[in-house]
């Protein structure tokens, strides 16, 4: 195992000094969340998937003919809801979670056509929790009526707010893994333009875990677009 | 290489305790144990308030129900002391247990009254109606609801004017709304005298009374409160549990009452008479009252159960059963009022504290009523 490593270290460096080719990529970006986790307990209840948006800045330094690393920077909202159904209908919270990201990941060239490189990445990432808000529609229970029957209506209120981090609750680093393809199409010698798509996976929960605590993980598909400036070309 | 080393830093860090379990059918002492953990877990809404550790109540207590026997009734009659022990120090005092086992059927947990119970202020909830009615002008409206009753005791309600110039209004417990819109007893016709008298403002003030009134159905607060106002009254903020864990809460929301279409902003002055057994709904309309310009309390201070309570679906939190074996009485939402306190357990304090005086109430003497007259009158 010790000569393994050792090995791989060798071989890594070299590849280093052979294939040192760095860019720097911006991107915007389109964010899916799903929250996995279990809600069979809530009754008349949904959970649903959210949209929100994303950017990142993103350095790619490739270390072998066939092999790029790839780091950097992302904004990310993780966002999903709680839908309330059958007489409930129209309660709802949506949870918009943004978190600060780094991934870190191998992109293996998978094919080349003329101008268009594609490739298969896979990696992790760790997160920080850095804003936590609510918005949906509560029902206000003091501001009740009957109806002619004696039913009771609830009036509803539309809310959105920020909510403050509970340390004793809330997980704020989420680490996982990540996997995706990316496709890269040359523009000039110094420009690319880049579309990447990628799952990002937690294996960390969002809850802190109590007894009983429900985990909650992020599976987030994150799709950009960017342009790729190539900053050294060996 | 070091996406591995990052791999084995994230899987070394994940190792997970093994998570309570929910049953739907609990047959044992040590399912029913969980259910009742797991629901409180999720369901109680004054975890980021409570003293409680709930964690250290499931380390303390899951083994010592694993040793009992769900079949053997001394074991369910022992259940019910750990029960007890494990709630006493919740502080919604709303929370009440009760029993459907038949041989705990005659049991009950009602946390907040074995605190209360102690202390030397308390006493039990009082009828007023007899004292009071000796300070009320001769045309003053006694109505009864027998169909809206709480433990066999009828919806009383008490109107009439003092002195010709004060306008006193009494009611033993919430169901105004629902007898309001019933054809039972001669409410209507007392509710119809006293919103009457109101909405003219001929008189120098306004007595509300809600001592004993120990709450009921929360549309009253709307109904009752909304005669006294032209527009939203906002006196508060309500959240309640979200999400999937046990701090998960949604922010404070703004708690309004709504005026109703025959509201008037009333300009005179107002006072509501509190006692320790105001609880719930009759807490409510005590702080939403409060919030109007010219209002002040007298008595003591209200028993402290100001959360509202409903059904569980309504907030997927609250109140909830364990099937076959108990059900938990407990509050849906966090109350704050509109001055940013919570006054959970504590009670809402009177503007003017004045004890409660059991020996010159028998002598139809009522010093808080006398105290409210004499406040409107100089």
């Amino acid at each position: 195992m010790k000569h393994l490593i050792i090995t791989v270290l060798v071989v890594q460096l070299f590849s280093l000094t052979a294939y040192c080719q760095t860019s720097l990529g911006l991107y915007i970006g389109h964010s899916m969340n799903h929250a996995n986790t279990d809600i069979s307990y809530r009754s008349f209840t949904k959970n649903q998937n959210e949209s929100g948006v994303g950017f990142a800045v993103s350095v790619h330094h490739q270390i072998a003919k066939k092999i790029v690393l790839q780091s950097g920077a992302e904004f990310i909202q993780k966002k999903y809801s709680l839908i309330r159904t059958g007489s409930f209908t129209g309660l709802f919270q949506t949870f918009n979670n943004s978190y600060l990201q780094v991934p870190l990941a191998i992109a293996l060239k998978a094919a080349r056509l003329n101008r268009t490189e594609i490739y298969a990445t896979g990696g992790v990432y760790g997160a920080f929790w850095y804003s936590k808000k609510i918005k949906g529609t509560y029902p206000n229970l003091f501001n009740s009526v009957n109806d002619s029957i004696n039913n009771q209506l609830v009036r509803t209120d539309a809310f959105s707010s920020g909510v403050p981090f509970d340390k004793t609750s809330d997980r704020r680093f989420e680490f996982g893994w990540l996997a995706g393809i990316a496709v890269d199409y040359r523009l000039n010698k110094s420009l690319s333009a880049s579309v990447k798509c990628r799952y990002c996976y937690a294996v960390t929960s969002q809850n802190r875990k109590t007894i009983s605590e429900s985990d909650l993980y992020n599976r987030t598909l994150f799709t950009t677009i960017g342009i790729l400036f190539y900053l050294t070309n060996h | 290489m070091i996406v591995s080393v990052f791999f084995i830093i994230i899987t070394g860090g994940c190792k997970k305790a093994a998570p309570v379990q929910y049953f739907s059918e609990p047959d044992s002492f040590d399912k029913v144990f969980q259910n009742f953990w797991i629901k409180m877990n999720t369901n109680y809404v004054y975890w980021d308030i409570d003293a409680t550790n709930w964690n250290s109540v499931y380390t303390k207590y899951k083994p010592i129900f694993s040793k009992l026997d769900i079949q053997n009734s001394n074991d369910l009659r022992k259940s019910v002391s750990y029960f007890r022990e494990m709630t006493g120090s919740l502080l919604d005092n709303h929370y009440y247990i009760s029993f459907q086992n038949s041989y705990m059927a005659d049991s009950s947990i009602y946390p907040a009254f074995a605190r209360k119970s102690k202390m030397s202020s308390f006493h039990y909830p009082f009828s007023y109606f007899k004292t009071d009615t000796s300070y009320l002008d001769k045309k003053y409206i006694l109505a009864f609801d027998n169909l809206n009753a709480v433990n066999g005791v009828p919806l009383t309600v008490l109107t009439g004017t003092i002195q010709q110039n004060i306008l006193f209004f009494s009611f033993n417990h919430c169901s105004l709304f629902k007898s309001f819109n019933s054809a039972n007893g001669n409410v209507k016709s007392a509710l119809q005298f006293f919103f009457e008298q109101l909405s003219a403002q001929t008189v120098k003030g306004v007595i509300v009374d809600v001592r004993s009134n120990q709450g009921g159905d929360i549309a009253d607060l709307n109904f009752l409160v909304g005669r006294f106002i032209d527009s939203q009254l906002h006196f508060g903020f309500t959240k309640s549990k979200s999400g999937t864990a046990q701090f998960q809460y949604t922010p404070w929301i703004k708690a309004f009452v709504s005026a109703s279409e025959q509201g008037k902003k009333i300009s005179v002055p107002i006072i509501v008479l509190t006692d320790n057994v105001t609880a719930s709904t009759a807490e409510a309309i005590t702080m939403a009252l409060h919030c109007l310009p010219k209002t002040v309390t007298i008595g003591e201070t209200t028993w402290g159960a100001t959360g509202p309570v409903t059904s569980e679906e309504l907030y997927n939190d609250g109140s909830f059963s364990i099937p076959g074996f108990l059900s938990v009485q407990t509050a849906s939402c966090q109350f704050k009022y509109i001055d940013n306190k919570i006054y959970e357990e504590t009670g809402f304090p009177p503007d003017i504290p004045i004890a409660f005086n059991y020996i010159s109430l028998l002598n139809n003497k009522d010093v808080q009523l006398e105290k409210a007259i004499s406040l409107l009158q100089y």
